[in-house]
């Protein structure tokens, strides 16, 4: 395995191998609840957030992790779409639209004004060559972050998507695990960009889930088979791309996107064989 | 307000007291002057045309909702004194794979984590509660794949895992066929016949409501009249607070002979309107 010998490939690899199926085990819940536009959103935004990041440090001279400023960015975004979906009678898909939409706008030109417009491409798309071992640890922390939540949360959140009455007659506070959950999405898209970029990032999230479904027959099932799909997607993406010599997000992506269609064909079968 | 004769479980203790409860949304008052006390072991229907405030009366039993006036008081008795909720549907896409089983344990008392698994520590109560619903056969089936009327029995068979004192019934029957509505009626029954369990159900079914009530409770926003089922369901009285056509035309039991009870005309407001 000559790519092992190559740091940053190796980096990649093992990002590959933490990121795909922590996304995908988020992912569960993120179709589950219907929020596949809202993560779409919040990963396109990411933008902004590296926008603002070198704003500051032209601005004030501020060298902040770009990380820290795409969470905070998102966070806030998150918390601006939570505002309008309660305080408006527009649709939550109309609001998570103009939101994105409105702030990939500000970050394009605040990036253009700065005379950064190149560097859009890597946000985008994702850029494997900037995969530090520092990078390792924040994923493996977002990881642990993830798992804790899941196993912590899952009983209450569980019983919150499918009927939020009986959730809030044992006493849970609905609203504040949605809010927490939507921080979570925030905390992932900050990590994940620069493995997957901006635009393809929410892919990792949802297809391994949405493949899950379609192969899972019960909860469970579901729980453990969507971070595999994950996890296989990610680790053969990054081996494909180094073997193809292919850019590695757009690759992850679209072997997650096989292994989905893969799952719609091989249930059709199955029915067809019932 | 309250005007019941002859009821068979008006000896038994009551479980749940409601006095003068009122619920708002903000300026909006949904619910007002309801009396009710609701005794072990006893069905109550809950009555009343769309919008007048049934579902936003349980919400509020249940704490989802602030009180504006009024109180709710709930029995302490010594043991389970859970209110079971039995909602009328699921929020979960059906498509999504979720077993009964799974959907179960979640309601097991007692327990710190959960996950779904093929063999949670109270199977044991899972397998009683869906047998008492006659439902054990569906315990791997997907919640997606039931009938209406059998979705209902496991959300019931869900309730009774902690072991409620009163079942609060959301609409239980709307989408059911009428086999569904018979199991479920008889179901009740034997639910209150033989674990005391008393039960208030919302629906706009007034024929399951009169062959299965021992009182009826109808409610219109800021009315509410309470009485047994002739003397509530009578032909007049439901004309004047649904407002419109009959509805019991085709009444199977009901007596529709009986004139207006009196206790129950002092019940309705003179100068109301129904609001609909």
């Amino acid at each position: 395995m000559d790519f092992w010998n190559i740091e940053f490939m190796r980096n990649t690899f093992l990002s590959a191998l933490i990121l795909g199926p922590s996304c995908a085990l988020l992912g569960v819940f993120v179709t589950l609840r219907g929020m596949a536009f809202f993560s779409d959103a919040l990963a396109h935004s990411a933008l902004t957030g590296v926008a603002l990041g070198f704003l500051l440090q032209e601005l004030f001279g501020w060298g902040v992790d770009p990380m820290l400023i795409v969470l905070i960015f998102s966070i806030l975004l998150a918390t601006a779409m939570a505002y309008f979906f309660e305080k408006t009678t527009l649709r939550p898909d109309t609001i998570i639209s103009f939101s994105y939409t409105g702030s990939v706008a500000f970050g394009v030109i605040v990036l253009s004004m700065l005379g950064q417009y190149r560097i859009i491409n890597g946000i985008l798309f994702g850029s494997i060559y900037a995969n530090s071992a520092a990078d390792l640890y924040k994923q493996l922390a977002l990881a642990t972050v993830i798992l804790g939540f899941t196993i912590w949360k899952l009983r209450p959140y569980t019983l919150a998507i499918l009927q939020p009455d009986l959730a809030r007659i044992q006493g849970i506070n609905t609203s504040r695990l949605n809010y927490l959950f939507a921080l979570l999405i925030a905390l992932t898209v900050s990590v994940t960009l620069k493995m997957a970029g901006a635009l393809l990032l929410s892919a990792l999230i949802i297809t391994p889930a949405a493949a899950g479904k379609i192969l899972a027959r019960d909860f469970r099932g579901l729980l453990l088979l969507s971070p595999l799909l994950g996890l296989i997607a990610a680790g053969s993406g990054v081996l494909i791309s180094y073997q193809l010599d292919s850019p590695t997000g757009p690759t992850i992506v679209l072997t997650n996107v096989a292994i989905l269609l893969l799952c719609l064909i091989s249930s059709r079968f199955r029915k067809a064989a019932n | 307000m309250t005007s019941h004769h002859n009821s068979p479980t008006e000896l038994m203790p009551t479980l749940l007291t409601l006095r003068g409860l009122g619920v708002s949304y903000g300026n909006d008052q949904a619910v007002q002057g309801v009396d009710l006390s609701i005794h072990q072991g006893e069905i109550i229907g809950l009555i009343g045309p769309n919008g007048a405030g049934k579902s936003t009366l349980l919400k509020a039993i249940l704490g989802l909702l602030p009180v504006s006036a009024g109180t709710i008081e709930f029995k302490k008795i010594p043991g389970p004194q859970e209110i079971g909720y039995v909602p009328q549907r699921l929020a979960l896409d059906p498509t999504v794979p979720f077993s009964v089983l799974e959907f179960l344990s979640l309601n097991l008392p007692n327990q710190r984590a959960w996950l779904p698994r093929k063999n949670p520590p109270g199977l044991d109560l899972i397998r009683s509660q869906l047998a008492a619903v006659q439902a054990g056969h569906l315990i791997d089936r997907s919640l997606g794949s039931l009938s209406g009327g059998e979705f209902q029995r496991i959300t019931i068979a869900y309730a009774l895992l902690r072991s409620p004192r009163l079942l609060l019934l959301d609409e239980p029957t709307t989408g059911i066929d009428q086999q569904g509505s018979e199991i479920l009626e008889n179901l009740l029954r034997s639910l209150r016949n033989e674990r005391g369990i008393a039960v208030l159900i919302v629906s706009h079914d007034l024929h399951l409501i009169s062959d299965l009530s021992d009182r009826v409770c109808c409610l219109n926003r800021h009315m509410c009249a309470v009485g047994s089922p002739t003397e509530v369901m009578e032909e007049h009285f439901l004309h004047e607070i649904y407002g419109r056509q009959r509805l019991l035309t085709s009444a199977r039991s009901l007596d529709l002979r009986k004139p207006l009870d009196t206790s129950l005309k002092s019940a309705i407001p003179k100068t109301r309107k129904p609001e609909l």
